[in-house]
């Protein structure tokens, strides 16, 4: 793998490219039986992948993209960035700041860089595979919690859970110290600050997910699927972060135990 | 355009006390063990507190105190401060910039004036009877939103819904809107008041936790009242429905009357 050096100041164009377009939108009127394609939410989203692919087709042609809005190009690329431009609509179009523009750099699958930027409270949490997560540019890290049963667990919704998935939900925040909920992809942002300790989501795409993988890791913590495997590009979207190894384990257990 | 009620003054000063202590125990290390008196959270809570209660007892002698932390006095006064120095407790130990410092004034017993802050975010909601309600000194409005099956629907917690009531409420209420959030702390009144979302049900409520809320929502055009529609005093219950929309207030009793009767 090349230096991930410069691949990162590209990274931090992107976030900075997508900033103004969603600080435009943010809050902007919207009636309640607004059309999905008419939605702020949806313009905005577009608007920033388009800005966003635009720099990376100026400046890594090579490399392959996968976004939520556009779809694929260049899959078979060793590097592919994955994006989400806004992760949390729900969240941006009821005006609370809790949605984050997501971008990784995937190579030959996995998640090897991550950037979490929240435009509207200023923060931006990077993660580089093998370094020490930063927010705002000062080093982060988990903190410790022994189990689950100690645990500040953060999912966003519990409707998100369907099926077999509502078994895991309910095994899991029922055995939890403290249960959060509503706060999208910013919980991993708060798990790699030593603020909470496992996060547990379902039906997540990779344009999810990939972002967190590094920013996690980077900051002592664990990401996987629900079976225990790490997470590459392809993995299903069954996810859970931990600040702790030991904490992640036991809700790997917990999970496991549910869905017997 | 700003607001004006004769307290309004003190209800700024109060508000400008409990910022730069919020600021500064923000996102400060919490050991995980640390339960009750000693966390930091328990700390900041009533060093806030203390400071609002003196500057008021100073002022304003008359005036009652209903407040989370330390008790009350006074509460036969005409005018009782009600106040709640960090709302959203879990929120503010996570770093999640959804807790908010409540104060509102009510008089015999109604709440009059109503302060919602946000410390990190520095955004402050005002509301005064009969004034439109303000977010930093714009006023503001909510959104029509006739029915509940196009509402984006806001709550704090599933699992804060304890009784059997409480449970049935939550279920049939989030079970008929369109859009559930979670999360929201008492800033989901401050976003309906915005038009930015259309309900807001919580259960286990103290008047500390909603009596600010009254003028915020109404002054904004909304609706707030238990789940009975019965107008909310100092003195009411723990359930509470707030909706942007009248008419989608009136279809929201209706569904937490069938499914609680």
């Amino acid at each position: 793998m090349e230096d991930l050096e410069p691949f990162l100041t590209i990274a931090h164009k992107l976030a900075d490219a997508a900033r103004p377009v969603v600080r435009k939108y943010y809050r902007t009127p919207v009636a309640v039986d607004v059309k999905a394609d008419d939605s702020p939410v949806t313009i905005a989203d577009r608007e920033v992948e388009r800005t966003m692919r635009d720099i990376l087709g100026a400046e890594l042609p090579d490399h392959g993209i996968l976004g939520e809005e556009y779809g694929r190009e260049n899959m078979d690329a060793d590097y592919v960035w994955v994006l989400d431009p806004i992760d949390g609509t729900k969240s941006f179009i009821s005006g609370k700041p809790s949605f984050a523009t997501l971008i990784a750099l995937c190579h030959k699958g996995k998640p090897v860089l991550g950037i979490i930027d929240q435009a509207i409270t200023d923060e931006r949490w990077v993660g580089v595979m093998g370094q020490a997560s930063t927010m705002n540019g000062t080093e982060i890290s988990a903190r410790d919690c022994e189990d689950l049963k100690s645990a500040t667990f953060f999912t966003t919704a519990p409707e998100l859970f369907r099926g077999d998935a509502a078994k895991a939900y309910d095994a899991v925040s029922t055995k939890c110290r403290v249960p959060m909920y509503g706060v999208d992809a910013y919980a991993y942002g708060l798990t790699a600050l030593g603020l909470a300790d496992t996060v547990v989501e379902t039906g997540m795409q990779a344009y999810d997910f990939c972002a967190l993988v590094p920013v996690v890791e980077g900051a002592g913590g664990v990401m996987s699927d629900w079976s225990g495997n790490p997470l590459t590009m392809a993995s299903a979207g069954d996810v859970i972060a931990s600040g702790d190894a030991r904490c992640h384990h036991d809700v790997l257990v917990t999970i496991k135990a549910a869905l017997a | 355009m700003t607001n004006s009620h004769p307290f309004l003054a003190m209800a700024h000063k109060l508000a400008d006390v409990a910022r730069p202590v919020l600021q500064s125990y923000y996102r400060k290390p919490v050991e995980i063990d640390v339960k009750g008196d000693a966390s930091l959270v328990t700390i900041a809570d009533r060093e806030i507190e203390r400071a609002m209660r003196d500057m008021i007892n100073a002022e304003l002698p008359d005036h009652g105190i209903l407040g989370e932390e330390h008790g009350s006095e006074n509460l036969d006064a005409e005018y009782v401060w009600v106040l709640d120095p960090i709302d959203g407790t879990k929120s503010f130990i996570t770093g999640k910039p959804s807790f908010n410092t409540l104060i509102s004034l009510c008089q015999n017993g109604k709440p009059v004036l109503g302060l919602i802050d946000q410390a990190i975010l520095d955004e402050r909601w005002i509301g005064v009877t009969g004034q439109p309600t303000t977010l930093n000194d714009k006023p503001i409005n909510a959104r029509a939103c006739e029915h509940l099956k196009d509402a984006t629907i806001f709550t704090t917690g599933p699992d804060l819904f304890i009784t059997p009531k409480a449970i049935a409420g939550y279920k049939a209420a989030f079970g008929a809107a369109r859009h559930p959030i979670y999360g929201i702390d008492s800033y989901g009144y401050g976003l309906i008041a915005m038009g930015f979302g259309d309900v807001l049900v919580e259960s286990n409520l103290q008047p500390y936790d909603f009596c600010a809320a009254v003028p915020v929502i109404e002054g904004a055009g909304g609706v707030i009242t238990d789940w009975d529609g019965t107008a909310l005093t100092i003195n009411s219950g723990d359930l509470v429905i707030a909706s942007g929309d009248a008419r989608c207030h009136g279809e929201g009793l209706d569904v937490l009357r069938a499914a609680t009767a």
